[in-house]
């Protein structure tokens, strides 16, 4: 019985606790100490002491392990508690503090050079970042802020990107090395790549995909060893049915077999985009016409089937840049479906889906053949195929340019992948075949919902997870994440057991977007919520309205 | 400890600032937050702390064992939060304002119901219970080292902590 207090005893009190992750200075005078600066009117309690001059200046730089002042206590470490957190949109990249508001600014390169995927050194302090520009051709930079959050340097890293948008990016603990996909750009390159880089020499080391294949949703252990990448999950358009008050289809895992289970009443699945979003080029995804569909490295994007004769629309909240089409690739900014099998660098767009020839009215029957599963026969509706082109977000047909301004509906999130790679990086050669494949469950969620992206750990034996399952109630330009269990776990990389929940709510299902040095504390997207996860709780750190930057710390 | 010697380290205070800079690094963290869940706001916290820290500068030259720097200043932060504590009893305009503790409804912090209950009820314990659970099951103090901070027997320890625990179950419902 005791034992049971004890442990709750402990879990609270640590918890506030660990509320505090610094303290102020300490100042020594001519006249002994005295406090930095008063920081309120106390009148007796606090006993003065004259100061002429400071003589020394510290800042705790403890950094206590879980709480107490005894054995627990270490000495200060390189993982930093985070006071920024930076907001990557395509225009430029904004460090703001913990009250969301920002403390610094650094616009793009240049007009044609848009910020795409981020992610942050352990110090916070480094954050660095990849580019696209004219003919996918991008770069990486260095954002290095001082402790106020002033932006002290921004430095283009020595790394070559050949032709191919690096996205996502994931970078070591100390900042030197840099690991990212390459996501083809042209519509005949289809095959996709590994790198490792050396951010101080540029080196770089590259693990091709198999012919027609492309890596997402890529991971570093916070030593560099470690690299984790996925394969995009696939998806399907099975079935179309365009009812009153709502357009209705389903993408779903064509390993599974359709039935009533794979849709809930009026719910719409769709490929998740990434952190950041859109359809990645998917390498094997067939041309426009077929129903398979690449999904993306998912996210809780935003993309909003609408409801209408003519269509549905996915708009962006941005404005697509007039010369930065293109699809997009996974964690980078945009979040669109985009348009454009060339060269051109991903950007915002919009997306629209037209109906098929069997939409409304024009089909009474469920779509058939391999590709088309009909859709649920108690929706009296009629009832079409929608083949999606991954790289286009748009279905062939006619009325390619009918679209209607309010989309609404319930749209689901397709989870990524439940399997993950991890690549030891001191393993000679460039055989992916020594990766170890790792099968993640969603029983922390009781199995509703699945992965919501992962990041490793310092040393890489532990997979950090987002589990859940994303359900949006889209009305207008209004979206409700519905409620469903959400988890942030952890797994034993080794073998892919759960290990720990860290934390678990019933507000439905987040995004992982970055996780700390000390792999305690976690950036998530929930809706249009950007918000930072401990195991103490959930508190939103800012929204995004639709335009899907990338956001690290 | 020879008298000679403590008035030879007492002779430099650099030699003094630079072991209390040095424990302000290393525990200063681990003091406030042990501090912030004695009184629940965070500017009390670090109020007690400074002030434990001044309390050492002012008499480490009169510490017998620099060892026992660490068990002064928690013992420091335990007698500060207890007066933070006493004059938050009295009327409002000599206390001052503050914060409302971090387990209350009010605060900001996100501690979820379950843990502000078990916390409240820490802090309807009488003040030796409350502060031995602290000492011993936050800040992982044995029955040893609690005893030394709180200025009790070790015997104190093990008998309070027994009947802290059993109050805080019956609090909590656990216990009949």
């Amino acid at each position: 019985m005791n034992d049971d207090i004890i442990a709750r005893l402990r879990d609270a009190t640590t918890a506030v606790g660990d509320t505090v992750h610094d303290v102020p200075g300490l100042r020594f005078s001519a006249a002994g100490m005295e406090r930095p600066e008063p920081r309120r009117k106390k009148s007796w309690f606090v006993p003065v002491v004259a100061a002429a001059s400071v003589i020394a200046a510290i800042t705790a730089g403890a950094v206590a392990v879980r709480a107490g002042t005894g054995p627990q206590v270490a000495a200060a470490g390189p993982a930093a508690v985070p006071k920024f957190f930076l907001v990557a949109s395509t225009g430029s990249l904004s460090v703001r503090g913990m009250n969301g508001e920002q403390v610094a600014s650094v616009p793009a390169p240049s007009k044609d050079e848009v910020f795409w995927s981020a992610q942050a050194a352990e110090d916070n302090r480094r954050f660095y970042v990849s580019t696209v520009g004219p003919g996918c051709q991008g770069h990486f930079y260095r954002l290095t802020v001082d402790d106020s959050g002033a932006a002290q340097a921004f430095d283009r890293l020595p790394i070559e990107l050949s032709e191919g948008t690096a996205d996502p990016l994931a970078v070591s603990g100390d900042g030197s090395k840099l690991a990212y996909a390459i996501q083809p750009c042209r519509a005949t390159d289809r095959t996709g790549g590994l790198v490792v880089a050396d951010t101080a020499s540029g080196e770089t080391r590259t693990w091709k995909a198999e012919e027609g294949k492309i890596f997402t949703n890529v991971a570093m252990s916070g030593d560099g060893r470690y690299v984790a990448y996925q394969y995009p999950n696939v998806v399907r358009v099975y079935g179309t049915n365009t009812a009153e008050g709502g357009g209705r289809f389903l993408l779903t895992d064509p390993r599974k077999t359709p039935g009533p289970d794979t849709s809930a009443g009026g719910t719409v699945i769709v490929p998740a985009p990434g952190d950041a979003t859109s359809v990645p080029a998917g390498p094997g995804v067939p041309p426009i016409g077929d129903t398979t569909a690449s999904a993306p490295p998912s996210g809780d994007g935003t993309s909003v089937p609408a409801p209408s004769s003519g269509g549905f629309t996915l708009e962006s909240a941005v404005p697509a840049k007039p010369d930065a089409q293109g699809y997009g690739t996974g964690e980078g900014p945009s979040r669109d479906m985009a348009t454009p099998a060339s060269p051109s660098p991903p950007g915002r767009t919009t997306r629209v889906v037209p109906p098929s020839p069997g939409a409304p009215g024009a089909a009474s029957e469920p779509p058939s053949g391999p590709e088309a599963v009909p859709a649920e026969p108690a929706v009296p509706t009629a009832s079409a195929t929608v083949a999606v082109d991954p790289r286009t977000g748009e279905a062939p047909g006619p009325g390619k340019s009918g679209t209607t301004p309010i989309p609404s509906g319930r749209v689901e999130m397709a989870p990524d992948s439940p399997d993950v790679y991890l690549i030891d990086t001191t393993v000679g050669g460039e055989d992916l075949g020594t990766s170890r494949k790792i099968t993640l469950s969603s029983e922390a969620v009781g199995g509703n919902g699945g992965l919501q992206g992962y990041r490793l750990n310092a040393d890489g034996s532990r997979i950090i997870a987002s589990l859940g399952r994303v359900v949006l109630t889209v009305n207008g330009t209004k979206e409700k994440v519905e409620p469903s269990t959400a988890a942030i776990v952890r797994f034993d990389a080794s073998d892919g057991r759960l290990l720990e929940t860290v934390y678990k709510d019933e507000k439905g299902g987040m995004r992982l977007l970055a996780v700390d040095g000390a792999s305690e504390r976690f950036i998530v997207r929930r809706g249009d919520e950007i918000a930072a996860v401990t195991a103490s709780g959930y508190q939103v750190l800012t929204h995004d309205d639709h335009t899907y930057p990338s956001v690290t710390w | 400890m020879q008298a000679s010697e403590i008035s030879e380290r007492t002779s430099d205070p650099r030699d003094a600032e630079d072991a209390i800079t040095a424990l302000y690094a290393g525990h200063a963290l681990g003091l406030t937050r042990l501090a912030l869940v004695l009184v629940g706001d965070r500017e009390s916290a670090e109020d007690v702390v400074q002030e434990a820290f001044l309390g050492l500068h002012r008499r480490y030259g009169a510490l017998r064992d620099p060892a026992n720097a660490l068990v002064y200043l928690r013992s420091a932060v335990l007698n500060n939060a207890r007066t933070v504590l006493r004059r938050r009893r009295l009327p409002s305009w000599f206390a001052g304002a503050y914060e409302p503790p971090v387990w209350s409804a009010e605060a900001a912090a996100l501690l979820g119901a379950e843990r502000r209950a078990v916390l409240k009820a820490l802090h309807q314990l009488p003040r030796r219970r409350r502060e031995v659970l602290v000492l011993r099951y936050y800040a992982e103090l044995s029955e040893e080292e609690t005893a030394q901070v709180m200025g009790v027997s070790r015997g104190t320890v093990k008998s309070t902590t027994a009947r802290a625990l059993d109050a805080l179950g019956r609090l909590l419902g656990e216990h009949p």
